[in-house]
Order: structure tokens, then sequence, then C-alpha cells
């Protein structure tokens, strides 16, 4: 299993929305979501309450992608991460 | 003279550019690489006054940026005082071997994998993934890394008439690792 490194956090990408109303929205014109699964946190990141398996919420723009073995991660510093949906506080 | 702030004195060929020689070892650009690959070259320094690492008469290859003119390096004619860090890439042995230093890491590119039966020039590559081929203490041979983009520096350099192809990968720039 890929481990993250140094202060990076490895993310999977919410499926994208193609279909809006019933109007297929061409590929090229769906913005991508602004949440994703954590997969893999690095030893620096600094906040604990990141951490794999976890709902990570991030700005557009941040990071950058990596496809391995058919799959697409985002990459993104783990103090980039503005919010956390944590299912065990609710 | 020694160095002072952590650097080492090194001797450079200014005039070279796209192939050097020394001690019979050839270095020149990844010319035959993809554009989208970076295509810089690197830059062969003989060291004068070196320290732990690095010793007197070891061939080091260094970043592209290192020597130039006017440089805040240059000391003298072709003597350069640069700092020990991790622009320095490896060292190149006498038989061609290299053994990377400051943090660097010796890698290769991984082939996209695919059903086609596809000559070598037509093969894709993972961008930002990579072969360890040399490691250090933290990296080790055949670990997968996951870099930052633009982290692989690619280098060809040619060794009793043989080819060889490596790329440079700085472990500071190293995001994730996949471990067999």
């Amino acid at each position: 299993m890929i481990q993250a490194v140094n202060n990076f956090t490895f993310i999977v990408r919410d499926s994208e929305q193609h279909e809006s109303n019933g109007l297929i929205i061409p590929q090229q014109g769906v913005e991508k979501p602004h949440t994703g699964k954590i997969f893999s946190v690095g030893e620096l990141v600094s906040d604990k309450k990141i951490e794999a398996g976890k709902l990570a919420i991030f700005h557009k723009g941040n990071g950058f992608t990596i496809e391995y073995g058919g799959e697409e991660y985002l990459i993104i510093e783990g103090e980039r991460i503005i919010g956390i949906d944590d299912w065990s506080e609710q | 003279m020694i160095g002072a702030n952590n650097k080492i004195l090194v001797e450079v060929d200014l005039d070279q550019k796209d192939t050097i020689t020394i001690g019979g070892i050839t270095l020149s650009t990844a010319g035959k690489f993809d554009t989208n690959y970076r295509e810089k070259s690197p830059t062969v320094a003989k060291v004068i006054k070196g320290n732990d690492t690095v010793h007197s008469s070891d061939i080091l290859l260094c970043h592209h940026n290192l020597f130039y003119m006017p440089s805040p390096y240059h000391v003298e004619g072709n003597l350069f005082s640069i700092p020990f860090s991790n622009i320095l890439f490896a060292k190149i042995d006498a038989e061609g071997n290299i053994t990377p230093i400051c943090d660097n890491l010796i890698c290769s590119r991984i082939i996209i994998p695919t059903d086609l039966p596809l000559p070598p020039e037509h093969q894709k590559t993972y961008d930002k993934v990579y072969n360890v081929e040399i490691g250090n203490e933290k990296y080790f041979k055949d670990d997968i890394v996951f870099t930052r983009p633009s982290a692989g520096y690619d280098i060809v350099y040619v060794v009793n008439g043989q080819e060889k192809r490596i790329t440079k990968v700085d472990s500071t720039h190293i995001c994730g690792v996949l471990r067999k």
C-alpha cells in the first residue's frame, strides 16, 4: 500500500457528477469535487484529526494528481486541508 | 584555501555544453527524451578541496545552474566554491558508477503496462512515479516513490562506449512511497 511521507496526504477524490436535472454535462464542463477520502497521511502532518478513511475538504487548485495502478490520487499538503468530516463525533 | 560555510572547492570546465568528458566518462544531455521531460545539462566538476563525503579529485555531477559567469560562487579561473547541498547530485567513479549524495536518489522511470506490444520508443512511463535504483538511509532499492511535479532530472552518460540513462530525484520532493 502507498504510504504518504513528510507533510503530504494522499486523497482519493470523490467521483464527479456528470448529470444535473437530467442533463448530461460534458467532461470538460464538470467541476471536480473538493472532497475526497483520505487514503494515507504523512508522518509530518501536524493535525492528528487528519486520518486515513476520513472525508477531507479542500480548496480547488490545491495539490497535484498522480495516476498509478489504475487509481488517481490527489496529493495535497496536510495544512491545505480545510475540513474533516468526522463521523465518529456525530 | 578551503571552502567556508559548508562550501567545497571545485574545478569546472566552463566550456562544457551538451557534452563533457572527464576521466573517460562522457556526459550528455537527454536529447532523446520526450519534450515533457526535463532536458537540462548536468555539469561535471572535479573536487579540489572537499569534506567528509567528497574528497579531492572526486568527480561530481552538479545542477546545471551552478556554474555561470558572473557567479557568486566564482573564486578565480575555473575554481568555484559551491555549497554542499542537494544541488550536488552524485559522485562518479572511474568505472562510471554513480553514488548519489546530499539526499538525492538515483531512480528509473516505470513503464506503464499495456496489452499492446509497443516498441520501446512508443512506450509511456508514469509521471511523478519512479523506481529507486540507488537509495539512501530512508529510501531503498526497488522502492516506488511518488514525487512532486518536475522532481525527476534525466541524465544520460556514456562510459566505455556504453550509454546509461538514470533519473535523479531529490528525496525531499518525495510525497509517498510504495514498498514491495
